[in-house]
C-alpha cells in the first residue's frame, strides 16, 4: 500500500476534497483543503480514506454503481460528473483509500478561493498529511501570497509534524503557522497509536516554535489511552519544556468517520476534556483550550 | 346580537386566562375593543384580499390610533428637556438615563411598548464623565434591569455603533453578562469607523447570547441620510419618524392566481395584488392621520421627537420560497439559477410598484419595501424572501442567492444564519462571515449559534427555558408567548441548529393555554 502521493508536477497536488466553510480548522472562517496520503496510520484517524494513495488496482471500478470510475492506461480514472458521493469505492478498496482524489492545479484551487476570499480569514491545508506534498504546498502558498485578492489570507497547515526542518525551511517564507498533532506523551504509545516514531514530531515542534510558526499543538483525548496521568505528565513535560505558553488545543475523539477497530474506545466526554485541561494547566501549560 | 355575545365571551376569556398578566389582559381588552369598531372603508376587492390572506395587515387593528412603529429622536428631549413631561435637560449621565426611562414610558407603538430605545451610545456619550468601566457597567446593569422588568417585550431595540466607544463596549459587556430577552440589540457597522476589535467583541457576545444583530451602516445610511433606527424584527426606519403601518403581501397566496405562468404573474397578478395592498395601507394611514389625529396631538410630535413627514409605510413581502415553487414547477429557490432569477424579478417588480405608487403622509410620498420576517401562525409559508427551512444551501451559496435582494428592501430584510456551537470558541469566524456578507451587499446580518438559551425567533429574542416555564405558569414577557407559538408551529426545538433560525411549515397550533387570543391579535410587529 502506497502512502506517498505521486503527481506529475509540483504545481499539481493530489487533493482528496475541499471545504468552502470551516469554523474548526484554525482561527476564523477558513477554506480547507484535504490532501491525499499520510505516513501515519492512526487508529483514531477521523479521515481514514485519506491515508492510503490509490495504487490503481482497479477493484473499485466494478464496485461503483454509477460507472463513475474506469481504467485507462493502467490508471484508475474518476469521473466527478457521474459521482453522487456514496463512498462505496472507499469501502471496497483493499487499502481503504479513495480513488476520488484528484490531481489538481494551483490555479484550480485559487479560482474558487478568490470568490470566497472576502468571507475568509485564510486557508488551512490538512489531509492526509499535507507536508508529504511540500513542493505543491510551497507553490500553492506562494501563489496565494502573491495574488492581490488573496494575499491577506493566512496560510496554515494541520500536520502530524514529520516534515524535516529542511522541509519547514522551504515552506516557512509562505507559511503563517502550523497546527501540530502530538498524539502521545511517551514514544511507546506514540508508536502504538500511529505506527511511527515520535522524535521527528518533537523536532518539528521545536523548530516551528523557534521560528514563530507554531500556531498550536493538539492532543487527541482518548479516554483511558492518551489521558492517563503518566501520558499527560510526559506530554506536558515536553511541550512545557519548549515553552509553557504554546497554545494547546484538546481535541475530542468521536466515532464518526473512524474505522471499526477504533470504536472500542469511548467518545470523549466533556468531563474528560475538563480534567485533561486542568491536568495540563497544573503541569504549567498556560494556554490550554478545549 | 351574536356578535355582542362573541365579544363578551372573548372578553370573559381574556380576563380569566390564568397565564396572562394584568398588563397583558388590559392590552388584549383594548385590542378587542378596537376591533369592535368597523375597519376603514375598503373596496370589495381589498376586503376579499384581506379575507383570503393574499394581503395581511398583521392584525394591526381596525382603528389605528398610534403608528405601528415609532423611532423617536430622544436626543431632542435629553438636550432640551420636555415641556409636556415637565422634564429639565439632562446635566449628567444619571439624568440622561432617568430621562430616557421616563420617555420610554410615554412612547407608543403597536406593541403598546416602545420598539426603539435609541442609539444609546450616541445619546449618552455627551454626558459621559471620567468614571471607570466598572462604574459605567454598574449604571448600565441597573438600566438593563429596568428595561427588562418594565418593558417586557423583545421587539424593543437598543442600537449602538458605528463608532467604537466606551458606552458601546459597556453595552456589549453588560448585555452578554445579563443574557436578558430585553433589550434587543443592534450594532451598526461601518468599515471606516467600527474597527475589527469592536466587531469581534460583538461576535463574542453573539456566541454567548445571539445578540447583537448587525446592520450595514453605510448601506442603510444611503437610504436614510437623516438617520435611522433598527427596531422590532429587522426594521430599518427613519430617525425621528417610523412607520405608520406594515401591510404585507403573501406571495405564496398571490402566486396561486398565476400558477406555472411567471410572465403573467409579473405583468398582471403581482401589480393587481400590490394595488390592493396599497389600498389597505392608504386606508389605514388616512385613519391614523385624519381621524385618530395622532400627529396633531401627541407631545412627541409637538416637541420634535417625532415628525409626521419622517414616517414611512412598510410594504411587506413574504412567502417568496413557496411562490417560486408555484410559478416554476420543480424549481428550488436558493439552489437553481432560474428560481433565483425569478425571485430577483419579483423583487425588482415589487420595488418598482412601490416606487410608482404615491401614498399620503409618507416620507417622500412613498412606502418602503420590507421583507417581512413572519409571525408565529404563518404555517406552510416562509418568512420574507428567505430560502425555505431545511433547504438552505451552504452559507456562502446562501449569501450569494439572497444578497442581491437586500439592496431594494429599504425598511429591512432578515436572513438568519445558524452556526454550530464551534463558533463559540472561534468568534473570529463570525466577523469573517459578517464582513464577507456586507461586501456582497447584505443589508443586515444575524446569527443563531447553537447551544444558546437565548435564541432569535423572527427578529426578537426568546429564552428557550422561558417557554417551558410559560406553559406552566405564564410569562411576564409578552413576546415569550409569541416565541412559544413559533417554537410549536415551526418546530424550533429539537431540530438541527441551522433550522432554529428559519421559519417553516409545521404542525397546526395546539396551545395549552389558549394563547391564540394573545398571539392572533397581539401579533408580531413584524
Amino acid at each position: 500500500m502506497s502512502r506517498v502521493p505521486q503527481v506529475s508536477s509540483p504545481t499539481r497536488g493530489l487533493v482528496a476534497s475541499s471545504l468552502r466553510s470551516s469554523l474548526v480548522d484554525g482561527p476564523g472562517h477558513r477554506h480547507v483543503l484535504f490532501l491525499q496520503g499520510c505516513n501515519f496510520d492512526c487508529l483514531a484517524c477521523h479521515n481514514p480514506s485519506t491515508i492510503a494513495v490509490c495504487d490503481d488496482c482497479g477493484v473499485c471500478v466494478a464496485g461503483c454503481p454509477l460507472d463513475a470510475l474506469s481504467v485507462s492506461g493502467g490508471r484508475v480514472v474518476f469521473h466527478l460528473d457521474r459521482c453522487d458521493g456514496c463512498d462505496i469505492c472507499i469501502r471496497v478498496c483493499p487499502s481503504n483509500s479513495s480513488p476520488m482524489a484528484q490531481e489538481t492545479t494551483v490555479e484550480e484551487i485559487l479560482e474558487p478561493l478568490r470568490a470566497d476570499a472576502p468571507f475568509l480569514s485564510g486557508i488551512t491545508v490538512t489531509g492526509g498529511e499535507p507536508t508529504l506534498q511540500v513542493d505543491f504546498l510551497v507553490e500553492l502558498f506562494e501563489a496565494i501570497k502573491s495574488d492581490p485578492d488573496l494575499s491577506r489570507l493566512t496560510t496554515l497547515v494541520d500536520t502530524n509534524g514529520t516534515l524535516s526542518p529542511e522541509g519547514w525551511k522551504r515552506l516557512a517564507p509562505v507559511l503563517d503557522g502550523a497546527m501540530v498533532d502530538l498524539k502521545a506523551g511517551n514514544p511507546g504509545l506514540h508508536r502504538t497509536l500511529t505506527g511511527q516514531e515520535m522524535d521527528p514530531v518533537l523536532v518539528s515542534i521545536r523548530w516551528l516554535h523557534g521560528h514563530g510558526l507554531l500556531a498550536e499543538v493538539r492532543l487527541l483525548v482518548v479516554e483511558g489511552v492518551t489521558d492517563t496521568d503518566e501520558e499527560l505528565d510526559a506530554w506536558a513535560s515536553f511541550v512545557g519544556g519548549v515553552s509553557t505558553s504554546i497554545p494547546v488545543r484538546l481535541m475530542r475523539f468521536r466515532h464518526e468517520g473512524t474505522r471499526p477497530a477504533a470504536r472500542a474506545w469511548p467518545e470523549t466526554s466533556e468531563e474528560a476534556l475538563v480534567r485533561v485541561r486542568d491536568h495540563l494547566a497544573a503541569a504549567g501549560l498556560t494556554q490550554v483550550a478545549v | 346580537m351574536a356578535r355582542m355575545e362573541d365579544f363578551r365571551d372573548s372578553a370573559h376569556r381574556l380576563v380569566t386566562t390564568p397565564n396572562l398578566s394584568y398588563r397583558q389582559r388590559l392590552h388584549q381588552l383594548a385590542l378587542l375593543a378596537e376591533d369592535a369598531l368597523p375597519y376603514p372603508k375598503l373596496s370589495h376587492e381589498a376586503e376579499s384580499a384581506l379575507e383570503s390572506g393574499i394581503v395581511s395587515d398583521l392584525a394591526e387593528g381596525h382603528a389605528p390610533y398610534r403608528p405601528r412603529y415609532t423611532v423617536p429622536d430622544y436626543s431632542v428631549a435629553l438636550g432640551g428637556g420636555s415641556e409636556y413631561l415637565e422634564m429639565e435637560p439632562a446635566r449628567d449621565l444619571e439624568d440622561a438615563v432617568t430621562n430616557l426611562q421616563i420617555l420610554y414610558h410615554n412612547v407608543p407603538s403597536i406593541t403598546s411598548y416602545p420598539v426603539y430605545f435609541g442609539d444609546l451610545d450616541a445619546l449618552l456619550l455627551p454626558y459621559l464623565d471620567d468614571r471607570d468601566d466598572a462604574a459605567l457597567d454598574g449604571l448600565l446593569t441597573r438600566f438593563w434591569r429596568f428595561l427588562d422588568r418594565t418593558i417586557p417585550d423583545a421587539f424593543a431595540h437598543i442600537n449602538i455603533g458605528p463608532t467604537d466607544n466606551r458606552i458601546a463596549r459597556s453595552v456589549l459587556r453588560v448585555d452578554a453578562a445579563l443574557a436578558q430577552v430585553v433589550p434587543n440589540l443592534t450594532l451598526k457597522w461601518d468599515p471606516a469607523t467600527t474597527g475589527d476589535d469592536l466587531l469581534e467583541m460583538a461576535a463574542r457576545s453573539i456566541a454567548a447570547v445571539n445578540k447583537p444583530h448587525i446592520a450595514n451602516h453605510p448601506m442603510i445610511s444611503a437610504d436614510f441620510p437623516e438617520g435611522y433606527g433598527v427596531v422590532s424584527c429587522y426594521n430599518t426606519l427613519p430617525l425621528g419618524g417610523g412607520s405608520h403601518t406594515l401591510v404585507r403581501l403573501n406571495l405564496k397566496e398571490s402566486a396561486r392566481a398565476a400558477a406555472g405562468d411567471p410572465g403573467r404573474y409579473l405583468t398582471a397578478v403581482l401589480p393587481e395584488h400590490a394595488a390592493l395592498t396599497f389600498e389597505v395601507m392608504e386606508a389605514r394611514i388616512r385613519f391614523l392621520v385624519e381621524e385618530a389625529g395622532f400627529y396633531d396631538h401627541h407631545f412627541l410630535v409637538k416637541e420634535g421627537l417625532l415628525d409626521r413627514d419622517r414616517f414611512t409605510a412598510m410594504f411587506g413581502l413574504f412567502g417568496m420560497a413557496e411562490a417560486i415553487e408555484i410559478l416554476l414547477e420543480g424549481a428550488r429557490y436558493g439552489w437553481d439559477e432560474a428560481a433565483n432569477e425569478l425571485a430577483d424579478r419579483i423583487v425588482e417588480t415589487a420595488a418598482h410598484l412601490v416606487g410608482d405608487r404615491e401614498l399620503p403622509y409618507c416620507r417622500q410620498g412613498r412606502a418602503t419595501l420590507h421583507a417581512q420576517s413572519g409571525i408565529g401562525d404563518d404555517i406552510g409559508v416562509t418568512a420574507g424572501v428567505r430560502v425555505a427551512i431545511g433547504s438552505e444551501p451552504e452559507v456562502l451559496d446562501h449569501v450569494a442567492a439572497i444578497a442581491p435582494h437586500h439592496r431594494v428592501f429599504a425598511s429591512g430584510i432578515s436572513d438568519i444564519f445558524a452556526l454550530d456551537g464551534s463558533a463559540r470558541s472561534n468568534p473570529r469566524a463570525i466577523v469573517d462571515v459578517t464582513k464577507g456578507a456586507f461586501a456582497a451587499g447584505m443589508r443586515e446580518m444575524t446569527f443563531n449559534v447553537e447551544g444558546c438559551d437565548l435564541v432569535r425567533v423572527t427578529g426578537y429574542m426568546v429564552k428557550l427555558s422561558d417557554i417551558e416555564k410559560w406553559k406552566r405558569e405564564g410569562s411576564r414577557v409578552a413576546s415569550t408567548v409569541l416565541g412559544a407559538q413559533s417554537v410549536e408551529n415551526w418546530g424550533l426545538l429539537g431540530r438541527v441548529p441551522r433550522v432554529i433560525s428559519h421559519e417553516d411549515m409545521g404542525r397546526s397550533f395546539t396551545d395549552p393555554v389558549e394563547s391564540r387570543l394573545v398571539a392572533d391579535r397581539d401579533s408580531l410587529p413584524g
